[in-house]
C-alpha cells in the first residue's frame, strides 16, 4: 500500500493513462480533469473505480464534484490511504 | 486549371433558440461536462472532398469554431444544411453570390426539402454526395449548372402509401475513399465523427436523417474503418471516437466482427443504436471491450399512445416494454445509455413531462436528450402539421434545433412544450441526480473491475486488451 504523496499522484496518473489513453506528459498535477482528451462522464467513473482499486481505498463521490484538477483528486485518494494506513 | 473550392458548415445554434435553454446550457456544469464530447464538425463536406478532383485547391470552413472570410477567393462555395442552419446559409450564399461566386448546398434539408432553399443558391444536391457530386462539378466546369442533383430514397413515399419512386442509385460504400479528415482544424474538437455504415431500417416519421439518403443500409468494409480510425488516432492523437452511423449495431454480426477490429486499437468510443443491441450478451461484451463508452438510443417516448404509428412497423411501441431491462443489460456491462426522447406528441398531456423525467431517473440513464417534436421539412410529420396549420408562423429555420417548440401542440401550449422539456433536462442534470447516477455507475465500475483482477488472476493484465480497465 503507498503511503507517499508521489507513489499516490503515480497510481492516479496510471489509471488516468489507462483509461483514458493520453500521454503522460498530459496528466499533470494542475490540470483540470475535465478538460483531459477523452474524459468524459463515464470515462471518469473508470478512473475513479481503477485508482480505487489500485490503492485499496473507497472514494466518496460526493467529494469529487468540487474537484477541478488532476492535483486536486490525487489529495482526495492520498488522505484516504494515510487514513487506511493509519 | 486550379479552382478554389471553400467549403462551409455554418453556424447552429446548438440547444435552440429559447433563452432559458440557453441559460441552462450556460450555468448547468453537468450538463456541460455530458454534452462536450458530443460535439464535433460535420463528416458530409469532407466526404464532398474526398470526391473532389486534385485539380480543386479546397478550405474548408466550420463556422462554429472560426469566422468566415467573406473576401476569401474562390470560384465555387458548398454549403451544408440542416433546417436549423436554413437561415444563415440564406445569408451566407447572399454575400457570396453577390461577388459573383456559385453557391451549391447539400445535407438533409436539401434533400428532404430543396424548395426552401432553391431560390438561395445556384444548385442544390440531394442525396449523398459521391452519387451527385462529381457530375455537378462537371457541369459547373462547363458552365451549365443545373438548379437541382440527386433526390432522395422513396422511402417516404413508401410510408405513406404514396406511388412509389424508383429507389435512385446508392453508394456502394466498400468503395469509398477515406474522407479529407485532413482538411478539419487540429484543435476545437473535443472528438472526432466516423462512420461506418449508413442508413437504417426503422423508418421512424419524424426523422429527418435515417431514411434521406438510402433505402437499405450500406456497410463499409472493417479495413476501411480501421484505417480511417488510425488516420484520425495519427491526427487529432487519439481522439474520442463519434460513431456517426445512423444504426451502428443494425447488423449484429457484422458488429462483431467490427468490434473484434476496434479492440486492440485502444480507442474510447460512442454511437447510435436502436436498443436491440442489449438482447446480445456478446455483442454488449465487445462493445465494452473495445471502449465503448456510451450508446445513444432512441426511446422517443415512454407512452404506447406516444409510440403507435411513429415507425413503420411499430419497433418501437413492442420495445417498450423491454426498454428498463434493456438499460440494465446495458450498463450493467460498463456502457452507459443516453436515451434520446421526443416530447409533444399529439397523445402527451402535460404529465408526460414528470413521467420522462421520473423513467430516466428511475432507470439511472447515463444522459438524456429531451427534445420537442420538431416537424422537419419533408418528413410526414411537416405534412401532417401543415395540413393542420399548427405550424407557428413566426417561427423561423432556426428555431427548428428540436429544442424550440415550433407547432401548436395538442394538449399543451408551445411555451409549455418548451418550459417541460427544460423541466426534464434540469431535474436529470441536477446535482442530486449526478451524485446518484455517479455512485451507480462507480458500482458497476468497480464490480468489472474485481471481475477482471479474478480472472487475469494479476493486475498487469489490465495493459492486454483494448480496454485496458476491464
Amino acid at each position: 500500500m503507498v503511503s507517499d504523496r508521489n507513489q499516490t499522484f503515480t497510481a492516479v496518473r496510471r489509471a488516468i493513462i489507462r483509461v483514458l489513453k493520453v500521454p503522460e506528459d498530459q496528466v499533470l498535477e494542475g490540470r483540470n480533469i475535465r478538460e483531459l482528451r477523452n474524459v468524459d462522464s463515464m470515462a471518469l467513473m473508470e478512473v475513479v473505480a481503477l485508482a480505487e482499486g489500485e490503492l485499496g481505498i473507497d472514494i466518496d463521490v460526493g467529494a469529487l464534484f468540487d474537484i477541478q484538477t488532476v492535483g486536486q483528486f490525487v489529495d482526495v485518494c492520498h488522505q484516504l490511504v494515510v487514513s487506511r494506513a493509519a | 486549371m486550379q479552382r478554389k473550392l471553400l467549403l462551409i458548415s455554418p453556424r447552429g445554434d446548438t440547444f435552440g433558440k429559447n433563452p432559458r435553454h440557453q441559460e441552462f446550457k450556460r450555468t448547468c456544469r453537468e450538463f456541460q461536462f455530458f454534452d462536450y464530447t458530443w460535439t464535433g464538425f460535420t463528416t458530409g463536406l469532407l466526404i464532398v472532398a474526398s470526391v473532389t478532383p486534385p485539380s480543386y485547391d479546397i478550405h474548408f470552413v466550420d463556422e462554429n469554431v472560426e469566422p468566415i472570410d467573406f473576401d476569401e477567393p474562390a470560384d465555387l462555395v458548398a454549403l451544408t444544411c440542416m433546417t436549423a442552419q436554413a437561415d444563415r446559409v440564406f445569408e451566407i450564399a447572399a454575400a457570396f453570390r453577390a461577388r459573383g461566386v456559385t453557391v451549391v448546398v447539400g445535407g438533409l434539408l436539401a434533400t428532404r426539402a430543396p424548395e426552401i432553399l432553391q431560390p438561395h443558391v445556384d444548385a442544390v444536391c440531394r442525396g449523398e454526395a459521391e452519387a451527385v457530386w462529381p457530375q455537378l462539378l462537371a457541369d459547373f466546369e462547363r458552365g451549365a449548372l443545373k438548379p437541382c442533383y440527386g433526390r432522395p430514397s422513396s422511402a417516404i413515399g413508401e410510408q405513406f402509401g404514396h406511388k412509389l419512386q424508383k429507389a435512385p442509385p446508392q453508394t456502394d460504400l466498400t468503395q469509398v475513399v477515406r474522407p479529407r479528415f485532413d482538411l478539419a482544424q487540429k484543435d476545437f474538437y473535443p472528438s472526432v465523427w466516423i462512420e461506418t455504415s449508413r442508413g437504417c431500417q426503422h423508418r421512424c416519421n419524424f426523422c429527418a436523417a435515417s431514411i434521406s439518403y438510402r433505402d437499405k443500409l450500406g456497410y463499409k468494409t472493417n479495413d476501411q474503418i480501421v484505417a480511417e480510425i488510425k488516420f484520425v488516432q495519427e491526427r487529432w492523437n487519439n481522439p474520442y471516437i463519434m460513431f456517426a452511423d445512423d444504426n451502428f449495431a443494425a447488423n449484429r454480426i457484422r458488429t462483431k466482427s467490427l468490434l473484434e477490429k476496434l479492440a486492440p486499437l485502444g480507442i474510447k468510443w460512442s454511437g447510435q443504436t436502436d436498443i436491440s443491441y442489449a438482447d446480445d450478451p456478446e455483442l454488449l461484451q465487445l462493445m465494452h471491450k473495445s471502449g465503448c463508452m456510451i450508446m445513444l438510443s432512441g426511446f422517443e417516448s415512454i407512452s404506447e399512445e406516444g409510440l403507435q404509428d411513429m415507425d413503420l412497423r411499430n419497433w418501437k411501441k413492442k420495445r417498450l416494454a423491454t426498454y428498463a431491462d434493456s438499460i440494465a443489460r446495458v450498463q450493467d456491462h460498463g456502457v452507459g445509455v443516453y436515451g434520446s426522447f421526443t416530447l409533444g406528441l399529439d397523445s402527451d398531456t402535460k404529465d408526460i413531462f414528470d413521467q420522462t423525467s421520473a423513467f430516466a431517473r428511475t432507470n439511472m440513464l447515463a444522459g438524456i436528450q429531451v427534445s420537442c417534436v420538431t416537424p422537419f421539412p419533408g418528413t410526414p410529420v411537416y405534412e401532417k402539421m401543415k395540413a393542420e396549420n399548427r405550424l407557428l408562423p413566426d417561427k423561423s429555420w432556426a428555431y427548428y434545433s428540436v429544442f424550440d417548440a415550433v407547432f401548436e401542440p395538442k394538449h399543451m401550449t408551445p411555451e409549455e412544450l418548451d418550459a417541460g422539456c427544460l423541466k426534464v433536462y434540469s431535474e436529470f442534470y441536477s446535482r442530486e441526480f449526478a451524485l446518484k447516477k455517479t455512485r451507480h455507475f462507480k458500482q458497476i465500475y468497480g464490480r468489472l473491475i474485481k471481475e477482471k483482477y479474478a480472472r487475469d488472476d494479476r493486475r498487469d493484465a489490465l495493459t492486454a486488451s483494448g480496454r485496458t480497465m476491464v
